[in-house]
């Protein structure tokens, strides 16, 4: 372990508190680092220090590590002024810590002369590592463990964005209670959400998923269907931009997180025909049962098996 | 939202050792005339990474209000080395011992005071018993006085995937222990809990340990909806020990995922700041 802790400032003028980790003695330093950004409001560590148990792979490869905490988060300086986690992950969403993630780029530049990155990490930090590389070329592959395409805090009641797969569980879990008294009791004293079960138990009334325009972004495929309400613009053109010029990504879902479906329902099924000619760039990898943060030793083992291989593959 | 004390400039992380039994911590100097040291110990596991802005917050406010403080993670949590799995109430209750140390070469040789949050407040009691004078006081907010109870709570994940993976729980809480006692190490939340780990929880039940409390010691207790009074279990702390104090203190459990995002806990500072003056 011969971790640096890196205090660096982004462009306005915050103390970024991060973590530098090099290879290992014996192992050649290669041009190229990893950048784990922070995952929600976690920190550096990510739950169960994640980060910090998927390093290895990366180092035992030669690639150095760098795990940064964004403004406002962690130990780091400055403030975030939302109350509500869904407008505060909205933010994230839409790009507020893309400096935070530039000024650790740059960092590693000056300081370490490493030229070429691979940018991710959990949930936000992955996305805020998609829009990041949307802007810079220096950024060699995307590196994505539950990976959200939606957008938080629309104000829409929760089940008016649900997938197809989200209800076809939800429905499963309603009739498994059919027989189960307390339920019954439940539902009789109004403390039911009564539009999720509705949603759930007629799904042909509505279908699935809000949905928006067809609408045309600069530089992204025309969508062959209705694209989800919920969608977030900017994931769209990010990933169509990324994986244009050649980089590739590696996405990791958590099979009991919602995020895979929605991936796959607001993402992959409106662009299935223009994703075709980027298969060999895009990998997508699911861990079967685990939850979002992969709070399991054999799902952590797992996600390390499937970042070592993309990483011979494509590192190698 | 309330404003925030800006860092100031005061602030050093730090590494403390090398491999495993490296400390990391971070030091937040005191604005002004210094009114003494504050040593911080974390929630437990996950419940320290929910918590931690509010202890960054905290410490912030700390330093403004003239203490010199020092947070720091535990060994085998956040950037400290170790893995959790190898790591045991007596290592925590050592790691507190040293940030003690490193807190007195950092600010002066006063001794410190320490504020614990929840599980990381029985271990503050527990090192502070072992110093004696060396600790100036004992705050402790949201206590856990009866570490098994609260083991068991820590289960609770551990059933809550049960029933994500196969539908139903095919393991409950006592079978799970029962387990743990033969050696084996359960998940909870990512975090692998072991035999050693749960003998070291469940010793630390306050009503079980007299050589506690000998100084002053502030215990921050959440009110159940509409209770004014102490819980019967704190209030019986003071009927023993006259150093104890117990105040009532309104707080969102921000050591939990919940809809809020929490980057203060007022109530607490308040009590604790107060508590603080009144110890000079």
């Amino acid at each position: 372990m011969s971790e640096q802790i890196v205090t660096l400032r982004n462009p306005q003028g915050h103390a970024l508190h991060c973590m530098y980790e090099a290879p290992p003695a014996g192992v050649p330093r290669r041009d190229l680092a990893c950048v784990l950004l922070s995952p929600g409001v976690k920190m550096r560590v990510a739950p169960h220090r994640l980060y910090r148990k998927v390093a290895g792979e990366f180092l035992a490869r030669g690639i150095s590590v760098m795990r940064v905490d964004f403004h406002g988060l962690g130990d780091s300086e400055g403030e975030l002024p939302e109350e509500q986690l869904d407008q505060l992950y909205r933010q994230v969403q839409l790009g507020r810590h893309i400096d935070d993630a530039r000024a650790a780029l740059r960092w590693l530049e000056r300081e370490q002369g490493i030229k070429r990155f691979i940018i991710g990490g959990l949930c936000g930090g992955a996305l805020t590592g998609l829009l990041t590389a949307e802007g810079d070329e220096s950024i060699a592959a995307l590196y994505a463990i539950g990976i959200p395409v939606i957008i938080d805090g629309t104000g829409a009641h929760e089940s008016a964005n649900m997938t197809q797969g989200q209800l076809r569980e939800m429905r499963g879990t309603y009739l498994s209670k059919l027989l189960d008294p307390r339920a019954w009791l439940r539902l009789l004293s109004f403390r039911s959400d009564f539009r999720t079960i509705l949603r759930a138990l007629l799904p042909k009334a509505r279908p699935a998923g809000a949905k928006g325009a067809v609408a045309a972004a600069a530089g992204v495929p025309a969508p062959a269907s209705a694209l989800a309400a919920n969608l977030n613009p900017r994931y769209a053109p990010a990933m169509f931009r990324l994986l244009r010029r050649g980089a590739p990504a590696l996405l990791i879902f958590s099979g009991a997180d919602r995020l895979h479906a929605e991936y796959q329902e607001k993402f992959v099924a409106p662009w299935s025909g223009a994703l075709g000619e980027f298969d060999r760039l895009l990998r997508v990898d699911v861990v079967p049962h685990a939850n979002h943060v992969l709070g399991d030793p054999a799902w952590v083992d797992a996600a390390r098996a499937l970042t070592a291989d993309w990483l011979d593959q494509r590192f190698s | 939202m309330s404003a925030m004390p800006a860092p100031g400039g005061g602030e050093e992380p730090f590494f403390d050792g090398e491999g495993d039994t490296r400390l990391f911590g971070f030091a937040h100097r005191p604005v002004g005339e210094s009114r003494g040291t504050v040593v911080f110990c974390h929630a437990f596991a996950e419940e320290k990474l929910w918590s931690h802005r509010v202890y960054v917050t905290f410490a912030r406010e700390l330093a403004q209000a003239g203490y010199g403080v020092l947070r720091f993670d535990v060994r085998g949590e956040g950037d400290s080395g170790s893995d959790f799995e190898e790591t045991t109430v007596e290592t925590r209750i050592e790691d507190t011992l040293r940030a003690l140390q490193l807190a007195q070469q950092r600010f002066g040789r006063a001794a410190p005071v320490l504020v614990g949050h929840r599980f990381g407040g029985s271990i503050a009691l527990a090192a502070a018993a072992r110093v004696g004078a060396n600790v100036r006081g004992v705050a402790v907010w949201d206590p856990v006085p009866d570490g098994a109870e609260y083991f068991s709570a820590l289960l609770r994940t551990n059933l809550t995937t049960q029933m994500a993976v196969h539908g139903k729980v095919t393991r409950t809480r006592d079978v799970l222990i029962k387990s743990i006692l033969e050696g084996e190490t359960v998940v909870a939340d990512g975090y692998g809990l072991g035999p050693a780990l749960y003998r070291g929880m469940s010793e630390l039940n306050w009503a079980q340990q007299p050589e506690w409390f000998t100084q002053p010691t502030l215990l921050v207790e959440v009110p159940v909806a509409g209770r004014t009074e102490p819980s019967a279990g704190l209030a019986a702390i003071t009927q023993t020990k006259p150093s104890v104090t117990v105040q009532l203190a309104t707080e969102p459990p921000f050591w939990r995922e919940t809809r809020q995002f929490h980057r203060r806990a007022g109530a607490f500072t308040a009590a604790t700041l107060g508590w603080l003056g009144s110890l000079a």
